[in-house]
Formats: C-alpha cells, structure tokens, sequence
C-alpha cells in the first residue's frame, strides 16, 4: 500500500483546492488576453518607440529617421512656444473645465429629482454631447459674431458692451470655453444624476429636520458622497483639456487650414496643436516627427503629473462608504473600519 | 472549449468582414504602368473643368489612363507630405504659388525642362511673370502654369450711378486716394447719408463702400498684397525675396490706409461684419460698392445674383504705381512617381494644348488668354481684359511665391500674422502694429536651418 | 380631521405654483441652451437671401434646395454613411466583446497581476492618443493598411482601457448568487458568462455601446490622420471638406451637419434611460 493509494484527506483538499485556483487564475488570463494584447500592442509599444522617435529627426519623407540624440529635448526646453501653448491650455483649464464641473453639478442637483419632465430636460441638455466637434464650432463660430451673434445681442441689451470674442486675443480661449462647457454638460450632468440618485433621502430628511439649511446640506452631506463622482469627473475632463484639438481647430483654422489656427496671436494654440504643427511643418530645422514625439511625451509627463496629484489629494478627501464596493485600497480601509466597530 | 472555438471563428469572420470591406473603399497605394492618378482640388466646377480639359490628353494617349482624387494634397502641403510618408503619394499634383516652392525644396516635384522641350515649347510660350516666378535661381522649372488670376475691382455699376459717380477707368488709371473718396461716398446709411455727412451714423450702416480680404482673420490671403506693392512696400525684398521688409514706411503706410478705410472713415467691411456675413458674399448680394477680388467672383455671381449690374477695373495706383498680385495654379509631376515619363507629359499638356478653361483661371500659354477660353467666353464682363490681362505685365505685379520658401511661417502666427490681425481689427496702429517685426521674421527665417 | 383638510388646501397651490415656476425656468433654460442647434437646422431650411437674418428662427420661406445640393456637392455622400457605419459598429462591437470579457475577468477571478493590470488600465487613461499615434501610423503604413478603417477598427478589437474598467465596475455590483446557480449546473467560466452574465448585463453593454458608437460616428482627428483618400473618407471629413472647399453655402454646411448629427441623436433619446442606468449601475458614479 503506497501512499498514493491511501487518500491523505487534507493534501485532498489542498490539490483541489489549488486546482481550482489555478483553473480560476488560467480562465482569468483567457478572459484578459485580448485587452492585454491590445494594452501591450497599442498602447505599450508604440510609446516607447515615440520615446525613441524623440531621439531622432524625420521629416517621414527620407527613408529612415536620423538619429540626434537629446536635440529635440534641448530645443523644446528652449523653445519659448512650449511654455506659451501650456500657459494657453491652462487658461483653458481655468476657464473651461471649472465652469463645466460647476455647471453639470448646478444642472443635475436641479434635474435630479424625480419629477415629470425631468428626463425631457436631461435629453435636451445632453443633446449638444452627440453632435460632432466640426459641427458645432460652424455653429459656434457665427454665434460668437459681435453684429448680430446672439451672445453681443443678450450683452448688449443689458448695456454691456460686448467683447470681441474669437477676434480678441483676450477672449478667444474663453470663447472656446464657453463651447466646450455647452458641449459637455450633458455628460456631466448624467454622471452627476447618477451619483445623486445614490444620496439616501432620508439622511437629507433628517439634516433637515435637525435643522440644516440648504447650503449645510449640500456641503456636509451631499458633495460628501458624491466626491467620488466629483473626483472621476475632474481627473477625466483635466486628461481631456490637456488634449484640447478639435474645438480650436473648428473654431480658428483659416484657409490655410490648421496650420492657421491657433487664434488672435496665437492664444488659443494648445499643445497638440503646437505638436500637429511641429509634425508637418518642416520649415524650422527642429520640427518633425521627432519633435512632435518628444512634445507628445511631454504632454504624457504632464498628464501623468497631474493626475497622480489628484490621486494623492483624492485619498484624503474622498469619502468612500463603508461596505460600498470601491477600488482595493479603499475597501481594505473600509474593512478595517468595520471591524474596529 | 467549443465555445471559445465559436468566439474565435466570429472574430476572425468580423476581421475577415472589415477587411473586405475595406478593400472596397480603399485608395490605390500604387498606380499601375497604365494608370496616371492625378490630384485635383476646389468646387465641383473647377473638377470638372480640369477632367474637361484632360479630355484631349486622353484622346491621344489611349492607353494611359486618369485617375483622379479629390483631396487637399496640393493647395495644402501638409496633406500631400501625409500621403508621400504613406508612400500613397499621386502622380500628379496641382500646387499653388503659395507653396509650390516648399514642394521644390523639399525635391517632391520633378523637372519639367526636359518634357517642356520634348513638347517643342519653351519658356517664351508663357505669360513671363508667371513663368518667371515658377522658375528656381538655376533656371529649372519644377511646375508648369495651369494659369493664373489676378486681382482687380469690381464694382456695382448701380450703386455709383445712384451716388453720381463716374465708374472707375478699366485701365487703372486713378488712385487709391480716388478710391477711398468714392468708398466714403458710396457708404450709406439707413436715412441715406454717405460717410462724408456730418449727420452720418456708423451704426446703421446699410451699404459699404469698399471689401478687402485683410478683413478675413485669420489672415489667410493677402487682399492687403496689391496694396502694398502700390504704396511702394513689400512683404520680402531682395533677390532671394527673404528680407523682411514689411516694416519700411510705405509698408507701414498701406497698412494703416487700410485700417482707416475700416476704422476711420468706416466704409470698408471690418473683420467683425466678414464674422457676420463674409464680405464677398455681400458684394455679390449687392450691399457693398467695390471688391478687391479675382475672377472667381464672376462665376460666384453668375450662380448666386445673376441680375447683378456689375463691372470690373485693374487696380488703382499708389504713390509707386499700379500692381497687383497673381497668384498661379501649378501643374506638377510628383519625382518619385513610377509613372515619371506619362506624369510629366500630362502636367506639360496641361499647361501647353490643355489650357485655356480650368479652375476659371487665365491661361498663361501663349495668347489663349484673349480667346474664347477666357476674354471672350459668354458672360464675361466687358472689362475682362484690361482689369485682369493686362495688369499681369505691370512692372510692380508681383506673384505671391516666395523662392527662400519663407512665406507660410513668416506670415503665420509666429511672425506677422498676429500683427496684421491687430490693424484688421483696430486694437492698434499700423505703426505700432509693425514696429520691430522684422526681428520677430527674422528669427522665424533664422530657423529655417 | 377638518384640520387636515384645511392644511391639504392651503399647501396645494403653493406647491402648484412652486412645481410651475421650476417648469417655467426649466424650460426658459433648456430652450436657450439648445438654441444654437435650432439655429443650426434653421440655416440649412433657409433660402441664401434670409441666411444671416437673425431675427427669424423658423425661416419663411422654408427651402429644401440645400439637402438637394448637398447630394450634388457630395456625391458619395452614401459611401461617406457606409464607411462611418463599419467603423462605428465594429468599432462598438470590438471594444464591447474584448472590454467585457476583461472587465468580467478582474471583476470576478483572482489571477496574480489583476491589480496591476488594474493599474495599468487606468494609467493607459492618462496617455494623450497623440503618443502613441505616430509609431501607430508609421506601422500601419508599412502593414498597407492606409486608407483603410483597419487602423482604427483593428486596435478597438482588443478592448478600450475605459470600457474595460466600466465593466469591471459594474460586474462588481452584479449578485455573486448569478454564478453560483450556473456553476451548480456544471457550466463552465465561459458559458456562465454567455449564458448568464451578458444577459444581466443589458444596460452597461448599451450605455457603454452608445457612448462608444457615439464617439465613433463623430470622430475625426484619427480619421483624417490614417483616411486620405476621398473614398474611403467618414461623414465627419466630407463635412470638414464642405466648410474648406465651399465654405460661403452656409445652407449647404448646415444641411451637412443636421443629416450627420441626426442619427446619433434619434438613437440616444431611444436609450436615454438605459444610459443613466447604466452608468448608475456601474457604480461609475462611485
């Protein structure tokens, strides 16, 4: 009698168990596959080689690319249009991204509760979400005429002389703004909507009744539970106002096409718009692709930058429910939270 | 097991389906020995013309044939270096004066002397500022003239009759002062005062005197060229055209001239009324006066306000004499075709036997231009000749083509485009506007490298 | 009792008046908001004369003739909806098979390096597509895939970092009790997911499907970036081309821009509700 004919009960167990989890484990890399595939293939690969682009100088005409070393990098730290396209796509930040975050937040805390019509007036609010960026800057390009556009006209009727919009350098990024926020606030608004139908309405029913005012509300309960909204919110729309294209392009290319856009003395010029000029544009002796490519990597510096800075101030300030599914860290504080009870 | 067999066949069937699909929307990547891609670009009529004139070439090449793609590669080189980094590049091309020599430059278009003299042509067979403006410091010639405009004025006969004004001479023989006169009398509003009442009223302006396409922010075309040229100042001086020159007084002079014409006596379209409505779209609805513009507007009010009581004149004189600006559609063979031979044989062809109607240009080969393609067709104004040929021979006509290459970054945003914006839109003097740009075109030139 | 009832009338018209003043504004507000895209349609049924009138947003006379010269400007206007169609339906189809199954599978089984790839994903989120869009384009030139919707259908087929991590969200509100009756069955991982999973999963699959077809139908940097030639351009580039090439036919434009915008917004006021219940659903908002 060999111990291999003796079932031994726990080894038992363990095999099956192991088993079990190595089958889990073998379905579990099967299931992912073909996002890591697509991960590695699409995303991984090509930014190291846009990494190694960056060392180099290639017009994309001649055959190959012409290795340079650290130029690119020292002509971009030197390039005073660097730190003038990142003061303009901040103005945008400052501008566009705060007025949509307050504005989808105003329009959902006024739509979210349940009333007749109030899908209505959500549909219609995110309708400007659906339309094409091309179409929207034709529109909004005529709107923003200081003749007869119907912003001049509103300002006007109230005695406020009307600024000249995309034609003045000082209000062009703010035009695109404007744009960009009416666009947008659909999106936020269902986001938001969604995040407060989680608010329990008794607990604003009891603030209420211990005698919390409107405001007390909304500071101490609501915006409480909805930060994790707020905070998925202002981490997407930074990563997409840091990539501002498509809405400068439609609003101020001209007949020489995007090479001319870029607004009144160039203050609507993003930092894409810097690296899609810099791509085709050979007339400077740094330009190309290997000066987009080190633009671009600078552009996914600064995201990254950017957003681990709000993962950091997040953890302080975000309050995540205890029990409620969230993201690894969390739950484990919210476990340990409950067993401390 | 035989679940994800099934998943796999969908997905390799999904695959499978885009990519025949995709092979039926696909452009050519090669062209074939027989096959000649051309590159055309602009309205439906101004295509149709070009395939209209290729007809001949067809006929007596029966077995090439033409394939052409509507596209931006060509008055856009940005689109065309896209398509040669796909190695998708046509074999032909049709570039503007405005950047025909960045294509040179950057050697994309072959030498068409050799073809030119197999056809048994030669320089002398073309209009000699086009020619001369398309040929390179070493006397090659890299494009061939589909043909040209330039710019002249165009006037509503009606609107100087009401105001007892006599129509400007065709032939260019008045001012630019003259034409500031007529543009503040010709400039009305709702209770019919002119801009030179005292009762006037700019606000309730209800017809123009005068359109410039500075107005156009921005800045794409340069309405403001012929102007200068006729003040006596220029964009670039010197041989090589690459000294920055904009800043001379006579410069200064033109632009503010302009500035006032818009600000000052209020009688020309602001960039915020071209906002509104672009000014060449309210000349032809017959609420402006005059237009600086090139033939194009012929066709745009035969097919939008025919009853239109119009005429033309050549531009006006300035302190330094009559000009006005050319700019020339080029027909080009692409270096690196494989078809280098058939390319530059229709690129020739299209510019020698094949001229005459496309794009609505005036031909440059030879007289063509005062023949029915052009002076005589139906429908031309009477003063065809005198606004549009004849001012092509002015000694201070210039073609918008820069042979340093320097045009599009110079006037771009990083050199004087913004300047220019801020005189079109009055924030400041052309003066102050102007002052020490040159050191801000320099360095633009100085990256060159 | 007699109390109640005076209190009940008493309350009734304030309240009346309070729900018709929130309507009113409501309606005042979402009325101004969508005005530029009234304005949009209005242009494209104006005759050229009243194009710039702005006192008039219902134009009389109302014409037809841009649509009809539309069709003259862009013939292929046919072939642009085909083209837009393949991309934006195997692009949704693509991103929803490969996201799900990923999102399914961080949700649900424990493998070593489900956190980092977790982290991974969300890093992905934060690089501008202009990063990786020029070695893309170089590879996809040397594949011959050019003017071809490969470029942009193939990488959607392996998954989108944002629909995958959508999906992890919601699989984690979805019952475990769901798996458990399949497996008593004696189903495999991959029919429990099919069979039982998928079906549960309605919502997310459609919020997520129309934002991606949405997005899809309306993009065009990437597409004008790998689609040059005419035919195989999207409805997004022939209406970049008409502002370029005929950029004075404001009604023309206008006419472009209804007819493009038109099925999106027919297919979102379909799914509206499911949209806001499934991005609720997915504990997104959380």
């Amino acid at each position: 009698m060999s111990s291999r004919e003796t079932p031994h009960p726990r080894r038992g167990i363990l095999r099956r168990r192991s088993s079990l989890r190595t089958r889990e484990a073998r379905t579990g890399y099967l299931f992912v596959l073909p996002q890591v595939v697509g991960l590695v293939a699409f995303i991984g690969v090509p930014l190291v080689a846009s990494l190694g682009y960056s060392f180099t100088h290639w017009d994309l005409i001649a055959p190959a690319p012409e290795f340079v070393g650290f130029d690119n990098w020292a002509a971009m730290l030197q390039d005073p249009r660097v730190p003038a396209v990142l003061l303009n796509t901040g103005k945008f930040i400052l501008l566009g991204t705060t007025s949509f975050l307050l504005f989808s937040l105003i329009a959902a805390l006024i739509t979210y509760t349940p009333r007749r019509f109030v899908g209505v007036y959500r549909a219609i609010i995110f309708l400007p979400y659906v339309l094409s960026q091309i179409a929207v800057g034709v529109v909004w390009r005529w709107m923003f005429n200081t003749e007869s556009g119907p912003l001049t006209v509103v300002l006007e009727a109230v005695g406020i002389r009307s600024p000249d919009w995309l034609l003045d350098p000082a209000t062009a990024m703010t035009s695109i703004a404007i744009m960009t926020t009416w666009q947008g606030i659909g999106y936020g608004l269902t986001l938001f909507v969604a995040g407060l139908s989680g608010v329990p309405e008794p607990l604003i029913e009891a603030a209420r009744i211990d005698g919390a005012n409107v405001v007390q509300r909304f500071f101490h309960i609501i915006l409480p539970l909805i930060s994790p909204t707020v905070f998925f919110l202002t981490v997407t729309s930074l990563i997409g106002a840091l990539q501002l294209f498509d809405p400068v392009v439609a609003m101020t290319s001209s007949s020489a096409g995007v090479a001319g856009a870029g607004g009144p003395d160039n203050s609507t010029r993003t930092i894409v718009l810097y690296m899609y000029n810099q791509l085709f544009n050979l007339s400077e002796a740094k330009s190309g692709l290997g000066y987009a490519a080190a633009l671009a990597w600078m552009l996914a510096f600064l995201t990254f930058l950017i957003t681990a800075i709000q993962f950091a101030v997040g953890r302080r300030t975000i309050y995540y429910e205890a029990g409620q599914q969230s993201r690894g860290r969390s739950r484990r504080r919210a476990r340990t939270e409950n067993t401390h009870d | 097991m035989k679940h994800s067999l099934r998943m796999a066949s969908a997905a390799a069937a999904a695959v499978a389906a885009a990519l025949a699909l995709s092979g039926c929307g696909g452009g050519g990547a090669e062209s074939s020995s027989d096959t000649l891609r051309v590159a055309v670009w602009g309205v439906n009529s101004d295509i149709d013309s070009i395939k209209a004139a290729a007809k001949g070439f067809q006929e007596d090449n029966p077995d090439i044939t033409l394939k052409f793609e509507t596209g931006d590669c060509g008055p856009d080189y940005a689109a065309c270096k896209t398509l040669i980094a796909g190695k998708n590049m046509p074999d032909v091309v049709v570039t503007g004066s405005w950047n025909y020599f960045d294509f040179v430059r950057d050697g994309i278009l072959a030498d068409l002397g050799p073809a030119l003299e197999e056809g048994g042509y030669s320089t002398a067979d073309f209009t000699p500022t086009v020619i001369d403006a398309l040929s390179t410091d070493d006397g090659e010639l890299h494009g061939v003239p589909m043909g040209f405009n330039a710019q002249s004025l165009f006037y509503n006969k009606d609107m100087f009759a009401a105001a007892g004004l006599e129509e400007p001479p065709a032939d260019g023989s008045y001012t630019y002062d003259d034409l500031r006169e007529w543009s503040a009398l010709l400039t009305l509003d709702s209770a019919g005062n002119n801009a030179k009442s005292p009762s006037f009223n700019p606000d309730d302006i209800v017809q123009y005197g005068y359109y410039n396409r500075m107005a156009i922010v921005p800045p794409g075309e340069p309405g403001y060229g012929p102007v200068l040229a006729a003040f006596g100042g220029q964009t670039f001086s010197g041989d090589a055209r690459n000294q920055c020159d904009i800043d001379s007084d006579a410069s200064i002079e033109a632009f503010q001239y302009l500035q006032d014409l818009m600000w000052k006596d209020h009688s020309a379209i602001t960039p915020q009324l071209e906002q509104e409505q672009p000014g060449y779209l309210r000349w032809v609805e017959g609420k402006v006066a005059m237009q600086q513009g090139s033939h194009e507007q012929v066709q745009i009010v035969a097919e939008q306000n025919p009853d239109l009581n119009y005429n033309m004149a050549a531009l006006p004189a300035g302190a330094a004499g009559n000009a006005t600006l050319l700019q020339i559609h080029v027909w080009g063979a692409y270096a690196g075709s494989r078809n280098l031979d058939a390319a530059t044989k229709f690129a020739v062809y299209m510019a020698t036997e094949g001229s005459g109607k496309q794009m609505g240009l005036i031909p440059a080969f030879q007289d063509r231009a005062l023949g029915e393609d052009f002076a005589q067709a139906p429908g031309e104004p009477s003063n065809l000749v005198a606004a549009q040929i004849d001012p092509a021979a002015w000694p201070l006509t210039f073609v918008n083509v820069d042979p340093s290459n320097v045009w599009a970054a110079a006037s771009g945003q990083d050199g004087f485009g913004p300047a220019l914006e801020s005189i079109a839109t009055n924030k400041s003097s052309a003066a102050d506007a102007l002052a020490g740009i040159c050191s801000t075109v320099d360095d633009v030139l100085a990256a060159q490298g | 009792m007699t109390d109640v009832s005076l209190r009940r009338r008493t309350v009734k018209p304030t309240r009346a008046a309070a729900t018709l003043t929130y309507h009113g504004i409501l309606i005042v507000l979402t009325a101004l908001y969508i005005f530029p895209v009234v304005w949009a349609v209005s242009m494209s049924l104006r005759t050229n004369e009243n194009m710039f009138h702005a006192d008039q947003l219902i134009p009389h006379p109302i014409t037809f003739e841009h649509y009809e010269n539309l069709f003259g400007i862009l013939p292929d206007f046919g072939r642009y909806v085909l083209n837009t169609l393949v991309i934006a339906v195997l692009g949704t189809v693509g991103t929803l098979a490969s996201s799900s199954l990923a999102g399914y599978a961080m949700a649900r089984f424990r493998f070593a390096g489900r956190n980092v790839l977790l982290l991974l994903l969300l890093l992905t989120l934060m690089v501008p597509a202009q990063a990786t869009l020029i070695p893309q384009y170089v590879w996809f030139r040397d594949l011959g895939w050019l003017n071809t919707p490969l470029p942009i259908i193939i990488p959607l087929l392996f998954g989108s970092a944002f629909a995958s991590f959508f999906f992890r969200q919601y699989f984690l509100t979805l019952p475990r009790e769901l798996e458990a009756a399949a497996s008593i069955d004696g189903a495999g991982p991959w029919r429990t997911f099919v069979q039982v999973i998928v079906p549960n999963a309605g919502p997310a699959y459609l919020a997520l499907g129309l934002l991606t077809f949405v997005q899809l139908w309306n993009s065009f940097f990437v597409n004008s970036v790998y689609l040059t030639s005419q035919d195989s351009w999207v409805l997004t580039q022939a209406l970049q081309s008409l502002v370029g090439r005929y950029n004075s036919q404001y009604g023309e434009i206008m006419a472009g821009v209804t007819l493009v915008s038109l099925p999106v917004i027919v297919a979102y006021l379909i799914f509206q509700r499911w949209i806001v219940r499934g991005i609720a659903m997915s504990g997104l908002a959380n």
